[in-house]
């Protein structure tokens, strides 16, 4: 009998599934019932991703983010509640038991996590935690097999002497190494979909590269789609083809990343941008830092919730919180009830939108009707 | 025109819409937790009457423990709550006072145990170099004893009153609580503060006392309150052997040793004495467990 | 890994040493083992006492009896007890009944540690997880000694409405009885079970909660969650990743918890007639017979100290990121 499910054989089954995408995310929530309170976590994501494409999920810290990734992968506590839909090559992976759920993971879908010194198991050697991922998947590969093919994995990422590091542990391995070996193991089954939740936050500037690096190679290597979850912009410039903005749980923006990156539609978006040091320009420039931190997402109050930091910010958008919606480009979409103002613009400079280095002004600012 | 927020004050003012919950100072926030772990509360409330009772109610009493009454052999009453013993004395009474005798040595070695184990351990865990391994040694030597061996020993050396008892099992008891604090100091002292404190020039002295010590309050309090515990039964097993309380003087150990093998003809004198230190040493374990959850916010209490 | 046990060998001997020259010294200033002899009614003669003084070496300072003592164990001897008895003859045979208690107890607490540790783990917050760690609690703050006497008097009552001894409790078995190998063995049993469940008790509930905490540290941990998006169900993550790795901690715990077992094997042999090392130590401290007690000493402090070696070394070797210089 075999346990794991065969991934094509779902897709011959359901013939109305879009054949286009590999990953289909719809009206995503996710809450989490705690002692103060029902913290709602995610509050509605959608997106689509097609068969070698690269989205790029950009938020700061609690932006929810993570949470949807987990939620696509069914690795969340118990205690959450799940609602809307994930559809992976057609397949409904909401509600699916552990069983089930555990034939995807590693095999059509794989993660990459954030911290490297933790993801892997400290006593056991990095050969076996890899041929694990293997003969998870393949009952019936043998231990020799499965070594080599470890060892062949290894290669692929840039150990060196691969053929030696097999068997050691991971506290002999770097922190770079060790999110290699990660890497390793998630493409270790030719999966569909990669995802990486903040492969490069826990490393050293130079090490990112390497690392960034080794997620091309392995996007290129098994074909995959990959979700890349950052709060990096730069890392999302240089790797993506789509981008979704996530602000207090829901996306604000999303399209292709040259729209986002040269026409944001939203003033978040404006702030990222901003805050952002850029070398490609000459001039000397000023940050302009977003004043104030995210909202609790135990009591949101209604409205759109980046209006208290919003420069733009306007009594509607304390009342009605603005849904998502087209804007110039192709599957560009904003949620703001101003992107009309930004769009005036064909490019938009953020020090026009948020006062430079306005941390200790204390001076108004308007803003051009 | 706008009404634009974009001053810090403005911004700072929309961010506290989401916030309606006040500042708390670090002492209000573990006193919150700890009222909030209601087994806790009900065990402080318990233990404080237990203790009380056992100290005032004899005030009140007509006969003392030790006053040998006609009633032999009596089962519980309403003359002897507890009922009485083969030579007249009334059991209740006898409990009280076992309670008070388990109380005073506990807290007393508690004390004693914590602040030898504090110097030592600080010593050892700020210094480290040569003071660190030679007072380790000698705590391995205490360690490779049992307690209960150690305290045997020793109080031959002593009469049986309680304090000296309290004395033998707080330094013994010091051992286990310096290897704590030990560690304690060890992590603590590579902290930043510590480093700050030295380029202000803070001398040892102060850094140890007016830093570190403070910072390993909530590790010593878990400690001391398991001391306390530990120490009730310590004594009361020494006692149940012989080798601790002497009589006339009565303790919950004496009481159950007379009464263990008379369990099936005249239970209370065995039962009554030993509920009582199950209460006793059982709040205090809860209340421990209270602190514990209240000085270590860490985990996280996710509703089921 | 060598040189690490050599090491700790040499500071054990030296621990030894010095444990039992303290134990020794505490011994020597608590009383007079003479005392009880010449209170005798009616008294021995002089030449008895005298003799009794020469053969303690009473007679020289305290530093050089320790060393006649140790000289004579250094040849095997034990010496002799206030009564004139060697010491070994008589220590052996209690060391096999305390062996026998606290192996069994050591081992029923470990595996009954672990299964409530870790389910209470899994399913945390259920209401299995809360009655457990109350029973836990409640357990831990039973005085072994009336732990003891319960079990004797609940044993005591079932016996009589069964009408017939499905608990003993007294002794190690039932003396010159005979019933073959099964009818021996099940002697023993019943002998057993009673003290094996006080000292195990206790111990269990102390144990579990470490398991219990070690358990949750690893259920949290970002490996588990690999493990999972590995693909590996459920159960072989808990087993292989899970338990594995929480298991680790434990090894330290049983170690620090043999003396408190050892202690608590004191007062169990005496509630249940035992005649194990715990009622020795009882009856030498009792008589001052320093002999007897250092000989206990001996043999405890080895044991806990070989104990704690064997527990680095275990540790060691599960754990890779400690390897011993």
């Amino acid at each position: 009998m075999r346990e794991s499910i065969d991934v094509t054989d779902v897709r011959e089954q359901d013939p109305t599934a879009d054949a286009a995408a590999v990953l289909e995310v719809d009206n995503l929530q996710v809450r989490f019932p705690t002692d103060d309170g029902v913290v709602h976590a995610v509050r509605g994501v959608s997106y689509s991703l097609r068969p070698g494409e690269v989205l790029g999920i950009v938020g700061e810290s609690g932006s929810g983010k993570s949470v949807t990734s987990l939620a696509v992968m069914g690795l969340l506590p118990r205690t959450a509640r799940i609602t809307g839909s994930v559809r992976f090559r057609g397949r409904e992976l909401v509600g699916l038991n552990d069983k089930e759920m555990s034939g995807v993971r590693g095999r059509g879908i794989s993660m990459v996590f954030q911290d490297p010194m933790t993801s892997l198991n400290p006593v056991y050697k990095i050969g076996v935690q890899l041929a694990e991922a293997l003969q998870t998947h393949d009952k019936g590969m043998s231990d020799k097999v499965a070594r080599q093919r470890s060892i062949d994995l290894l290669d692929l990422v840039g150990i060196p002497n691969a053929r030696a590091r097999v068997d050691q542990y991971p506290h002999e391995f770097s922190g770079g190494m060790r999110q290699r070996v990660v890497i390793a193991i998630a493409m270790a089954n030719q999966p569909d979909v990669i995802i990486a939740d903040e492969p490069t936050t826990a490393l050293d500037v130079t090490v990112q590269a390497q690392v960034l690096e080794t997620l091309r190679t392995a996007q290129a290597e098994t074909h995959a789609s990959m979700v890349l979850i950052t709060h990096d912009l730069g890392v999302v410039a240089g790797m993506a083809d789509r981008v979704l903005v996530m602000y207090a749980g829901k996306p604000v923006e999303t399209g292709d990343v040259d729209d986002i990156y040269y026409r944001p539609r939203m003033p978040y978006t404006v702030g990222l941008l901003g805050s952002l040091p850029r070398v490609d320009r000459g001039d000397r420039q000023r940050l302009t830092p977003i004043q104030g931190s995210p909202p609790s997402l135990l009591n949101l109050p209604p409205g759109c919730p980046f209006t208290p930091r919003c420069p733009m910010a306007q009594d509607i958008c304390e009342t009605e919180e603005p849904p998502l919606e087209p804007v110039d480009g192709i599957g560009h979409y904003s949620a703001c009830h101003f992107s009309s103002k930004l769009m005036a613009k064909d490019e938009v400079e953020p020090e026009e939108i948020f006062e430079a280095g306005a941390s200790t002004d204390e001076t108004d600012y308007e803003v051009e009707t | 025109m706008t009404t634009v927020p974009t001053t810090p004050q403005d911004v700072q003012a929309g961010a506290e819409r989401e916030f309606t919950v006040a500042a708390r100072s670090q002492w209000q926030m573990v006193a919150r937790r700890f009222f909030a772990h209601k087994l806790a509360m009900v065990s402080l409330v318990v233990f404080i009457l237990v203790v009380a009772a056992a100290f005032i109610i004899p005030l009140f009493m007509k006969h003392g423990y030790q006053y040998q009454g006609e009633d032999l052999s009596v089962g519980p009453s309403s003359k002897h709550l507890f009922g009485t013993d083969s030579i007249g004395h009334d059991v209740f009474a006898e409990v009280l006072r076992g309670i008070q005798t388990s109380v005073k040595v506990s807290l007393l070695a508690m004390i004693v145990g914590e602040v030898i184990g504090i110097i030592i351990g600080a010593v050892a865990g700020f210094y480290r170099g040569w003071a660190d391994s030679v007072l380790m040694r000698a705590v391995d030597v205490v360690l490779t004893v049992p307690v209960l061996v150690l305290v045997l020993v020793l109080s031959r050396l002593t009469g049986g009153n309680w304090w000296s008892m309290a004395l033998i099992i707080g330094g013994v008891t010091a051992a286990p609580t310096s290897r704590l604090v030990r560690s304690v100091f060890l992590s603590l002292r590579e902290r930043e503060y510590v480093e700050a404190a030295r380029a202000l020039g803070a001398t040892d002295n102060r850094i140890m006392w007016r830093h570190l010590l403070p910072n390993s309050l909530g590790p010593i309090i878990v400690d001391a309150t398991l001391a306390v515990a530990g120490a009730i039964l310590t004594e009361s097993a020494l006692s149940f052997i012989g080798f601790g309380i002497q009589p006339p003087d009565v303790s919950l150990g004496t009481l159950i040793n007379d009464g263990v093998n008379a369990s099936q003809t005249r239970p209370w004198l065995f039962y009554f004495p030993g509920l009582a230190i199950i209460i006793v040493v059982l709040t205090v374990n809860f209340i421990g467990d209270g602190l514990r959850d209240a000085l270590d916010p860490t985990q996280q209490r996710v509703r089921a | 890994m060598l040189p690490f046990i050599v090491r700790r060998l040499l500071i054990s001997i030296v621990v030894l040493l010095v444990s039992t020259f303290g134990v020794f010294v505490l011994q020597a200033n608590s009383g007079n083992p003479l005392a009880t002899l010449t209170t005798r009614q009616p008294p021995p003669p002089p030449s008895t006492i005298n003799a009794l003084r020469d053969q303690l070496h009473l007679n020289v300072p305290i530093p050089l009896r320790y060393f006649y003592w140790l000289g004579g164990v250094l040849h095997g001897d034990l010496g002799k007890n206030i009564n004139g008895i060697p010491v070994k003859s008589q220590i052996f045979a209690r060391l096999g009944t305390t062996i026998e208690l606290v192996l069994v107890a050591m081992i029923v607490a470990l595996i009954l540690a672990v299964l409530t540790g870790v389910i209470s783990a899994v399913k945390q917050y259920s209401v299995l997880d809360y009655s457990t760690t109350f029973v836990g609690f409640v357990l831990i703050s039973i005085p072994t000694f009336w732990m003891a006497g319960l079990l004797k008097d609940v044993a005591i009552r079932i016996n009589q409405s069964a009408g017939s001894t499905i608990f003993s409790f007294s002794g190690q078995s039932t003396p010159d009885y005979n019933g073959g190998f099964f009818g021996n063995l099940s002697d023993r049993a019943s002998h057993l079970i009673l003290p094996t469940i006080t000292l195990a008790l206790i111990s269990y509930a102390s144990w579990s909660r470490y398991q219990r905490a070690s358990m949750l540290d690893v259920l949290n941990s970002d490996y588990m969650r690999l493990a999972r998006a590995k693909g590996v169900p459920w159960r072989k993550v808990l087993v292989r990743h899970g338990l594995r790795t929480a298991l680790i901690p434990l090894t330290t715990v049983v170690a620090i918890g043999f003396g408190a077992i050892i202690g608590g094997a004191v007062v169990t042999e005496t509630v249940f007639d035992w005649h194990g090392m715990g009622e020795y130590l009882i009856e030498a401290a009792r008589t001052i017979d320093t002999n007897e007690m250092l000989a206990w000493l001996l043999f405890s402090a080895t044991a806990v100290v070989v104990f704690n070696l064997i527990a680095d070394i275990l540790y060691a070797v599960l754990d890779p990121r400690i390897r011993l210089g």
